[in-house]
């Protein structure tokens, strides 16, 4: 190493020459700080030298100030302490060679008495120049020209006379100014080193390798940190803590945060009117009887004020009041809490329940399809047969008629001797019965519309009982028990034998409904005109009839067979009652909430019924919720006369004195958590009214969602 | 595109063609106005075909025109724009000869109702409520009335005709009495013409309709009924059937010679599967039979394994069914007043190609054409008959009113001849062509 130090100015060509790193690459790294090292000895001396120029400013300097001085005396005097090597220094031309310092920085006194200034090389005095007396001065002072710009120099005693420069610069000193003339200090600023971006930059030199690389004492001290961190030697230098703050000015408190928000204003104190004027109008001015009448009442019932009138504000009294007004008043504003009354809007709309549209609810009836034309009297009832070939209907005009359902024809007319209210077809597909109550007899015709061996047997089962219920008499007349009902049968050679005649059961009152129960050998009758024995259940097999309810308060006006449990229904005007057959126990009472009620129908699930009444409503009621109505429909503008379940569509019909029949879809869920979904869904109008009465009756097909209603107006419509 | 305001001066490039070749024209193109109507074309077409044709064509012929296989009912520039047609191109008009509409030919009374109605080649055979099946010539004269059942006829069908030296011809009735009566016709002979000969017993409630198989050999029928059973019998005249007493009231009752015993028989099978009431049925020609009813859905029977091979569900009551001789479209007519054309080919879920719906009421009787296979004729409870042609389903062709209560029964088994009967106690025949 100290070798190559020694040979340094091959070091560079060294460089040059081999400027792949070498296996050597440290050593050459070394190299190359060795000449960084020399360049810096280089740079020191620079930097000397710049001192040193520095330095001679300063002296440049130092006479400028002194320049102020008017007198050039003293000027020179000052001159003199001049340094002379400072003038050997800068003074270097070969002319003035002879007038060089050499004595150094002495003051010149010590040569005032010598003729000379120092030596030379050779060793020679060097002689001071030419000094005049008071004379030459003066003589210099009157005819020189430049005398005023001539100074001495104090180092070797010569004069110089200054250049115009040299006064010009004296001048700009004297003056504060930039001392070398025509300098321009605001000079256009070129920008060197520019932050924009250069085709040809300044420093081209690659990145350093050294800061790709992570740095080794770095990660040191960060490790060492880490383990200091988790060890907790080195602890999270906290934050100082804020000074708490807080709005000096601000209105909200604490407790104002624990106040509603919502400003109330107080209510506002009635403000006065006419009536409380000094001199108010005539009519608001009491009659002298009022007057009265408010002196004579109690302070506390009476107005505060009654109206009076002065002939001017001057005479107005004090209102003696006052003090009490205002105080009720304060004690009203401080004691009453008061409350914002929150308003909801809701639009009609939203409060109706979602229903599914009608449209996605088919099958339904919805246009009137057939008419059955053919009755004289209003039609009071209809009844479809089960296979629903055929439809029977009883009219005022004494007439029970057979219809084909498909075609409208009337296959039968069957004369009745009486008025006939109800028919009824026999539940048993394998009788061919159809019941009808009229005046206070029940009748069983045989229509003789279906399979004719059913017909045959029919008859034969007829008779069979009737002889059965022959021997029944006899034993019931020993017992002398008198019988709710007379059974009367047809033979042959009756003459109503031929119009189906079979039977007939002979009751006290008029008989207002027959009803089936679903076996098809019980039936139920219901006689107007309340008190007992209103309501007989016969048995057909036997041909026994039965009252089972000795007393029921209410006139009866429908009963029903539940379809599968041996439950009876009994609706009286208000109240429908459940009985259990068995247990002969009421089960149940039913409050619909109606005032009379007209007709009953089950849902062939049974655990609901529909009920209409006279007052126009329908209800829904579910059994197995409650004992009051589910739902309670009011779409009927007159009074329901009768409401009927579909057997096996979800549909339920209800038909009304406004000659309409309202459709509507009435869905049971198996799942006993889902409330029966009720959808209104056709309102079926056909029929005209006759003496206040529309449609009086109605039936639904037993297999399709069609429906048929009965009018007043004697037709039979059928909605398909 | 501004020809299909309908404008005044719009005009389309048409040429016309044909297929039947007496009436065949030069192929030249036309430029007709859009609002041209059929009337328009058929002067036109006659006009041509008066000026280039030999003598042959003198008359004045009306013809039908269609664009893509849909008749031309309006004007051009309404079928132009519902077809989605361009009228840049040339329109394709194919013209064919146009069926007159039918005219009501006889007005046969009865004394009640008539219900069933069926033509065979030279006489018309009637049933009515009043229980009687009554035998009409095709000009519409009474040859015969027959009483047999005991109630309403149902449906009555010609069997078709035996190769018999007597030449007898035998016929079918049934009956709200449960009954199938097989009766045989000796025109012939002017009295005692008509004889009971067999009494058709099974059903157990009124049998709604009787479908006879096409085939000549080994005679059958099918009837269907409200019990819910299609049952099939045999429909030849001898047979081992047996007498029994009840035949003896029958024939009492019946105005026929007594004679001849008519025998009873037993249905051949029972077909059982619908869960409604079978309203209909119609054989198809490969031994296949459809029937319906009303549990909304049209099953389809292989009538030699008597095995039901198929449903195809709809969704209301059908009240007749027709077999498009030849193809295996379907129509159908309903209780919601639509006639519905059934397609099996299509691949398409709904099996449904088309919905017929102008009329008003129930539809009761529907029937293919026997002389076009776009011709369809319905019967329905709005009095009136129309006749459809399934290339223009929108408007039926023609309306028949034809009569003044619900038209009951209807029959175009006769090519030239529709019978309706109907509620207003008269048989009416419209002759076509």
């Amino acid at each position: 190493m100290s070798k190559r130090k020694r040979d340094g100015p091959s070091v560079p060509e060294r460089l040059k020459e081999d400027p792949e790193p070498s296996e050597e690459a440290l050593e050459t790294h070394f190299d190359l700080k060795d000449e960084l090292v020399l360049d810096a000895d280089d740079e020191e001396s620079d930097n000397e030298s710049l001192e040193w120029e520095e330095s001679s400013e300063e002296v440049d300097n130092e006479p400028a100030e002194e320049g102020e001085h008017s007198n050039l005396e003293e000027e020179k005097e000052q001159v003199d302490d001049y340094d002379p090597w400072d003038e050997a220094e800068y003074t270097d031309t070969s002319d003035e060679e002879e007038l060089r310092n050499t004595v150094g920085n002495i003051p010149l006194e010590w040569y005032e008495d010598y003729p000379h200034i120092g030596y030379d090389l050779d060793g020679k005095r060097i002689l001071k120049p030419q000094q005049g007396d008071q004379l030459d001065e003066f003589l210099k002072r009157m005819d020189d020209p430049n005398y005023w710009r001539t100074i001495t120099d104090s180092t070797t005693g010569k004069e110089t006379v200054l250049t115009d420069e040299d006064i010009d610069l004296i001048e700009n000193i004297q003056r504060s100014q930039y001392p070398q003339p025509g300098f321009d200090p605001y000079e256009p600023y070129v920008d060197l080193y520019s932050h924009e971006k250069m085709v040809h930059p300044v420093s081209n030199a690659p990145p350093s390798k050294r800061s790709f690389l992570p740095s080794l004492w770095e990660r040191k001290k960060l490790v060492k940190l880490v383990r200091g961190i988790k060890l907790g030697i080195i602890k999270p230098i906290k934050k100082p803590e804020k000074p708490q703050v807080y709005m000096l000015w601000s209105s909200e408190t604490e407790n104002d945060k624990l106040r509603p928000h919502q400003f109330i204003p107080a209510p506002k104190a009635r403000l006065p009117g006419h009536g409380e004027s000094y001199n108010p109008p005539p009519e608001y001015l009491p009659s002298d009887k009022e007057r009265l009448e408010w002196e004579g009442s109690s302070v506390k019932d009476r107005r505060p004020f009654i109206p009076t009138k002065y002939p001017s504000l001057r005479l107005v009294p004090r209102y003696e009041n006052f003090v009490k007004e205002r105080f009720d008043r304060c004690l009203d504003l401080y004691l009453c809490p008061r409350q914002t009354r929150m308003r909801i809007q809701v639009e009609p709309e939203q409060l109706l329940p979602q229903l599914p549209k009608p449209k996605d609810l088919q099958p339904f009836p919805t246009t009137e399809a057939i008419v059955y034309e053919g009755h004289s009297g209003m039609v009071r009832s209809i009844a479809v047969e089960n296979e629903g070939q055929w439809l029977a209907s009883v009219s005022t005009d004494n007439t029970l008629r057979l219809w084909e359902v498909d075609t409208g024809k009337c296959i039968k007319v069957v004369p009745l001797p009486g008025k006939p209210s109800s028919v009824e077809f026999i539940t048993n597909v394998k009788m061919s019965i159809v019941s009808v109550a009229f005046d206070d007899s029940i009748l069983l015709i045989n229509h003789g519309l279906t399979d004719k061996l059913d017909v045959i047997s029919t008859d034969a089962a007829l008779v069979a009982s009737g002889e059965g219920e022959e021997e029944e008499g006899e034993r019931g007349g020993t017992e002398t028990k008198p019988k709710p009902v007379e059974w009367r049968t047809y033979t042959v050679t009756d003459e109503e034998y031929s119009n189906g005649y079979r039977l007939s059961l002979k009751h006290y009152k008029t008989v207002s409904q027959v009803t089936w129960h679903h076996k098809g050998d019980y039936f139920a009758s219901v006689t107007e005109g309340g008190g007992s024995n209103t309501t007989c259940i016969h048995q057909l097999s036997k041909r026994q009839s039965q009252n089972p309810f000795k007393s029921l308060k209410g006139s009866v006006q429908k009963v029903l067979f539940h379809p599968s449990k041996p439950l009876f229904f009994v609706a009286t005007q208000t109240y429908v009652k459940v009985y259990d057959l068995v247990k002969q126990e009421l089960v149940k009472k039913l409050t619909p909430g109606v005032k009379w009620i007209s007709s009953i129908d089950i849902h062939p699930k049974g655990d609901n019924i529909i009920i209409g009444s006279y007052d126009k409503r329908l209800c829904w009621i579910d059994m197995d919720l409650s004992t009051r109505p589910y739902k309670t429909l009011r779409h009927h503008r007159q009074a329901i006369r009768q409401v009927i379940y579909h057997r096996s569509y979800p549909l339920f019909a209800s038909c009304s004195d406004d000659n309409t029949v309202i459709v509507c879809h009435g869905m049971v869920y198996s799942d006993l958590m889902q409330n029966p979904l009720i959808v209104p869904v056709k309102v079926l109008r056909g029929h005209t009214s006759v003496d206040t009465l529309g449609a009086l009756s109605c039936a639904f097909h037993p297999s399709q969602p069609w429906v048929f209603s009965a009018g007043a107006d004697s037709l039979i419509k059928l909605y398909t | 595109m501004a020809t299909h305001n309908g404008e005044e001066g719009v005009y389309i490039q048409t040429s016309f063609f044909t297929k039947e070749k007496r009436y065949a024209i030069e192929d030249t193109p036309f430029s007709l106005p859009v609002s041209s109507t059929r009337k328009d074309l058929n002067q036109l077409l006659n006009q041509l075909l008066s000026e280039n044709s030999d003598d042959k064509i003198t008359r004045s012929i009306d013809f039908d025109f269609l664009i893509n296989g849909t008749l031309l009912r309006k004007t051009l520039g309404d079928l132009t724009s519902s077809l989605s047609l361009t009228l840049e191109n040339v329109v394709q008009i194919e013209y064919i000869e146009r069926n007159p509409p039918p005219s009501l030919e006889n007005e046969l009374p009865h004394n009640d109702w008539v219900s069933a109605v069926h033509c065979n080649d030279n006489y018309i055979l009637s049933g009515s409520y009043d229980h009687n099946v009554r035998i009409w010539s095709h000009s519409g004269k009474l040859i015969t009335k027959c009483l047999g059942h005991d109630s309403k006829i149902t449906d009555v069908a010609w069997l078709p005709r035996q190769p018999s030296p007597e030449g007898h011809m035998t016929f079918l009735s049934s009956s709200h009495d449960q009954h199938i009566h097989m009766w045989t016709f000796d025109p012939n002979e002017d009295e005692e013409s008509v004889r009971l000969k067999v009494i058709c017993k099974g059903h157990s409630r009124s049998v709604e309709a009787i479908a006879v198989s096409p085939y000549k050999e080994n005679c059958k029928f099918v009837s269907c009924s409200w019990d819910k059973m299609l049952k099939i019998w045999s429909g030849e005249i001898g047979g081992a059937d047996v007498n029994d007493d009840d035949e003896d009231k029958q024939a009492k009752r019946s105005n026929i010679n007594l004679s001849s015993k008519p025998s009873s028989r037993a249905p051949v099978a029972t077909l059982a599967g619908h869960t409604h009431p079978i309203m209909c049925m119609t054989w198809a020609d490969d031994g296949v039979l459809y029937s319906c009813g009303y549990d909304h859905c049209i099953r389809e029977w292989d009538m030699t394994t008597g095995v039901n091979t198929g449903i195809q569900n709809g969704s209301k009551v059908f009240l007749d069914i027709d077999k498009r001789p030849g193809s295996p479209l379907l129509v159908t007519s309903h209780t919601d007043k639509h006639i519905r054309i059934w397609d099996n080919r299509t691949d398409s879920p709904s099996v449904i190609s088309c919905t017929l719906s102008s009329h008003h009421g129930w539809v009761k009787r529907v029937r293919w054409s026997p002389l076009s296979e776009y011709q369809i004729v319905s019967g329905c409870y709005d009095n009136t008959a129309r006749m459809w042609d399934t290339r223009s389903p929108k408007v039926p062709l023609y309306t028949m009113a034809a009569h003044n209560g619900k038209l009951l029964c209807l029959d175009w088994s006769y090519r030239q001849l529709i019978a309706t009967g109907g509620a207003d106690n008269t048989l009416r025949t419209f002759r076509v062509g």
